[in-house]
């Protein structure tokens, strides 16, 4: 997560395999535009309470994490 | 405009500090002006009136024996017989405090009798003092004063200078639950003052890496969260156990968390360096008793 906190990126989609509320807790710091659960995470009650408060879009897959930066970086172009 | 600092939703807890840490002894009065039973009523008038009180204890040996009221002296008028001694007329059965009450207690028999005054006994049982509900209304106030005080200078500046906010947040031992509350608070209130976006991101970010240090590596602690017109502070302050090696931790990657703590998503060993780099300013105090990391933030680009 603190990698994910000291980046100084804009606009960004935090990916991850935890649905704790940490990983809410953490794109909300970092003003992410919303949540990306890979291997078909999905947020348990409070985290989802979490993340509608912070108005945080949350999507849950059932690609792994590297497939699902592939399939990102296939949208975004640049491979 | 003048804001002192206030706990977060506890209200009064620096007036219910005061009045749990007194005791009787603290308050009452020793310099005690008392009677022996021969002394007669129309003596005992001539004491309340001269040291305006309307209460005489009666003692022998420091005993407490009995106690004469102003309404006595008024029964004694209306009933001519203020010539009499006090062993006549005087209420035998007095309500007596411990000197090692509580002042909480002192407040608490008030409310339950209607008496004005009461005798306080030593732990020989002797009278040393005697307490009124203007002794605490008095030293409460005298204690606020002086507390309120000690709160402004420690704020660091003359009270004129006061144009800031102190907040504290409560961080607790392996609290998953409660870590980021405080951080989540902290960018709303920057938020809501107009602060820029990067800076309220830093400073989150920061907020953010200390409350998950303490909830992962310490006794717990507190956050503190101070505004004020040219900058932010946040100071972290935790009761142990210290960091064994703290060069090691200002490392990147350097981490002590457990495999429990890294399931988590945490304990990558970015936390200090983190703090240290969104940061203006940084510090780190660390001891067996406890650590203490301060980060500010210039609220101005031009103060560098």
């Amino acid at each position: 997560m603190s990698e994910v906190l000291v980046s100084e990126e804009q606009k960004i989609i935090l990916l991850s395999s935890l649905a704790s509320d940490q990983v809410v807790r953490t794109a909300h710091i970092v003003d992410a535009m919303g949540i990306l659960l890979v291997n078909s995470k999905r947020l348990q009650e409070n985290a989802k309470r979490l993340a509608e408060e912070y108005g945080l879009n949350v999507i849950s897959t059932g690609l792994t994490m590297f497939e699902a930066c592939a399939a990102l970086a296939d949208i975004s172009g640049s491979k | 405009m003048k804001i002192l600092p206030e706990p977060d939703g506890q209200p009064g807890l620096v007036f219910l500090e005061l009045i749990q840490g007194l005791r009787i002894r603290d308050v009452m009065t020793t310099g005690l002006i008392t009677a022996c039973l021969s002394d007669s009523l129309c003596r005992i008038r001539g004491l309340m009136k001269e040291n305006r009180i309307s209460g005489v204890p009666i003692v022998a040996d420091r005993r407490l024996l009995g106690i004469i009221s102003l309404e006595d002296i008024m029964n004694a008028l209306a009933g001519h017989y203020i010539e009499d001694p006090a062993e006549k007329h005087m209420t035998r059965s007095v309500v007596t405090l411990d000197e090692n009450m509580p002042l909480t207690m002192a407040v608490d028999a008030f409310e339950k009798y209607p008496f004005n005054r009461f005798p306080v006994l030593n732990e020989s049982q002797e009278l040393s003092g005697i307490i009124s509900s203007r002794d605490i209304t008095m030293r409460l106030l005298t204690e606020m004063n002086r507390e309120f005080r000690r709160l402004e200078a420690s704020l660091g500046g003359k009270p004129a200078e006061l144009e800031e906010s102190v907040r504290r947040y409560p961080v607790r031992k392996h609290d998953f639950t409660l870590a980021g509350t405080a951080s989540t608070t902290i960018k709303k209130i920057l938020k809501e003052k107009g602060i820029e976006g990067a800076l309220i991101r830093r400073v989150a970010v920061a907020a953010y890496e200390m409350e998950m240090n303490q909830t992962v590596h310490s006794l717990g602690g507190e956050l503190v969260f101070i505004c004020r017109k040219d900058r932010v502070e946040l100071i972290a302050r935790d009761f142990g156990p210290g960091i064994d090696d703290p060069e090691a931790a200002m490392r990147e990657g350097y981490s002590t968390a457990t495999e429990w703590i890294r399931s988590l998503g945490f304990g990558a060993g970015m936390g200090l360096p983190n703090i240290k780099k969104v940061s203006d300013e940084f510090s780190l105090k660390t001891g067996p008793g406890g650590t203490e990391i301060a980060a500010v933030f210039y609220l101005n680009d031009n103060v560098t």
